[in-house]
Parts: C-alpha cells; structure tokens; sequence
C-alpha cells in the first residue's frame, strides 16, 4: 500500500503541475499567440473521442487465450438503460444511479 | 472605498452567478466522492485530488488508470491530453482580461472549469460587463462546492459496506457512458455540426480503440483512439472553422 501510496503522491504532484501550466500559459502567451486553425478544431473535438474512447473502454474486454477483445455484455446490458433514461432525463446522474441499479439487479439474478 | 466595497458586490454577484455549476458538482462531485471510496481510496486522497488538482474529468481517469494499474507516464500524458482544452479556454479568458494585474489573472486561471467558462461564454454573448472580482466569486464558490460536495461524499461512501454489492463500483464506468452520452447530445445539438460526421467520428473512434486494444492495451487504446479519433474528425471538417 505504501507503494502506492507514493505512487498517488507523484501522479498527483505531476498531474496537477502539468494542469496548472495548461491553465496558465495562455495568460504568459496570450500577446504574441495565434493557433492554427486545425489545431482548433482538433481541440473542439477531443472530448468527443476522448470520451467516447473513455466509455467504449468498459464495454470491450481483453481476456487472456482470445486473440481479440470480447463484450463484456454484463456491462452493456446495464448500460443501455442508463443511457435511455440519462438522454431522457439529460442528467449524468441519472444515468450513474440508473447504471448502479441495474449493474445490482444483475448480480443479484446471477 | 467606494471602489472596494463595489469590488466585494461584484464577487458576491460571480459568487451568485456559481449558482447553476454549484448544483452540478455537488453532484458530479458528490459522485466522484462515492466512486473513489468505493474504489478503495481514502476520503483525505479524495480532498487532495477535488481541491488541489481539481479538475473533474481528468480526475475520473485518474483513479480509473490506477486501478488499470497504468504506468505514471501514461496516467500524466492522460491528464495533460484531457485537460489540454483548458488551453484554449484559458486563451479566450486571458485575451479578455488583457490588461489586468497578472497575479489576479494567474489565480483565476489556476481555477478555470469546463462550467466555469461556459458561463464566461454566456456573460460574454450577452455582452455583460465582467470584473476580476466578478470572476473571483464565481471560481471560488464553484471550487469550494466541488471538493466540498467530494470529500462529503466520501465520508458517506467509507460506510458503505461490500459497494459490489450494490453495483457502486459501476459508477465510474457509469460516469463515462453518461459524460459520453452528454457530449454527444451538445455536439448533436450544435447546428454547426453535421450529425452524419459525429456518427462516422464515433465509429471510427470505437474501431481504433477496439484494433489498438487487440494489439497493445487498453490504455494505449483510449489515448490512440482519442487522438487519431478526433484528427479524423478534423480532418472531415477542415472547411469548418471552430471558434471556441
């Protein structure tokens, strides 16, 4: 635990470093600094794909003797009733609390 | 005097303008809380990760690629990859506040959030005058209401006994599909955006995940995806120009 106790330290330290000049630099920069165009809309769609990627994550598994990755369809089964009602609702929490719920309710029928 | 006492108004005001992102991370903050207790970190790692790093998403991956059990390099080029939008945003705060003292400026952009901004933006489209002290109130209060409602929250969590259980270590997992889901209902809804090229965006986006992950790891898959992802989408999109 200790081992990563300091593990937890250092990512935090670093982590937090590496925001802190992302969140500032503009403000040294911002005389004699133009972004490419690109680079702009490259940016405005990085959280699409980030998340995007950040979701699909828990929906693939990769099992040791399976060339590729499988669905874990325990998940994707009590995602989509999350995802219904979170887009009605338009609520991350409803679909967090939804998602607890039936993530429960399947084990609970295992 | 007279100048000073407006200068507490107008941080009473941005604190009041907080109101709509407070309620939002008594939430998602309440939610980060829960998760990361229950993912067995301690309620003083929770605090130290709302109020000192205090950046929402970046925050959730975080615990998620220590659990992954992702290399430190890997987790920091993560969180400089998910926060670099704060750059941007960032940029278009400072161009505004140009001509201000450069100590206040730094100390409202150490606290720039997604929310934050957003209202920046709004206050900005209706052409409302805003102050430091304005901008102040509303960072400050909304800082105060995310680790505030995390380290909360987390206490809570600490009681809870067996989180399989009742599914609580879903949460994260949750979280993403519904920060997913959120982020592509706003691009949806952006009538700048071609809807065809979100779907294919998607798509393409889940397939380099998929591939990469066959061939090295998840965690690899995630920064690939992301990044190829979001240069395809450039890419279709080179006649648009996006203004942030």
């Amino acid at each position: 635990m200790s081992a990563d106790a300091q593990n937890f330290y250092t990512i935090l330290i670093l982590s937090t470093l590496v925001t802190l000049a992302i969140r500032i630099i503009p403000f040294l920069l911002v005389k004699f600094m133009r972004f490419p165009d690109w680079l702009t809309t490259f940016l405005h769609y990085l959280p699409l794909t980030m998340m995007t990627a950040l979701f699909v994550q828990n929906i693939f598994d990769k099992k040791t003797g399976h060339l590729l990755p499988l669905i874990n369809f325990e998940n994707l089964l009590a995602i989509l009733p999350a995802l219904v009602v979170g887009y009605l609702k338009n609520s991350l929490m409803a679909v967090v609390i939804v998602g607890i719920v039936c993530m429960a309710a399947l084990r609970l029928l295992h | 005097m007279i100048k000073q006492s407006s200068g507490f108004k107008q941080f009473i005001n941005g604190m009041q303008a907080a109101l709509p992102t407070i309620l939002g991370f008594i939430s998602i903050g309440g939610a980060f809380g829960i998760i990361a207790s229950s993912e067995g970190f301690s309620v003083w790692q929770v605090f130290l990760l709302s109020a000192v790093l205090y950046a929402g998403s970046a925050q959730f991956i975080i615990i998620s690629m220590l659990l992954f059990h992702a290399a430190l390099a890997d987790i920091v080029f993560m969180v400089c990859l998910v926060n670099f939008r704060m750059f941007l945003q960032s940029l278009h705060v400072a161009q505004y506040f140009e001509p201000q003292p450069m100590l206040s400026k730094l100390l409202m952009g150490s606290m720039i959030t997604d929310e934050s901004f957003g209202i920046f933006s709004l206050e900005l489209m209706a052409k409302k005058p805003m102050s430091m002290n304005w901008m102040h109130g509303l960072n400050i209060a909304s800082w105060v209401a995310w680790w505030g409602a995390s380290t909360g929250f987390a206490l809570l969590g600490k009681n809870i006994q067996n989180p399989e259980k009742y599914g609580l270590d879903f949460a994260l997992t949750a979280m993403f599909a519904g920060l997913w889901l959120l982020t592509t209902v706003s691009f949806f809804k952006n009538p700048n955006e071609s809807r065809l090229k979100i779907i294919i965006g998607i798509t393409v986006t889940t397939a380099l995940f998929y591939l990469t992950e066959t061939v090295f790891s998840a965690v690899i898959g995630v920064l690939v995806a992301a990044v190829f992802g979001s240069l395809f989408l450039t890419y279709l999109n080179k006649e648009t120009v996006h203004v942030s």
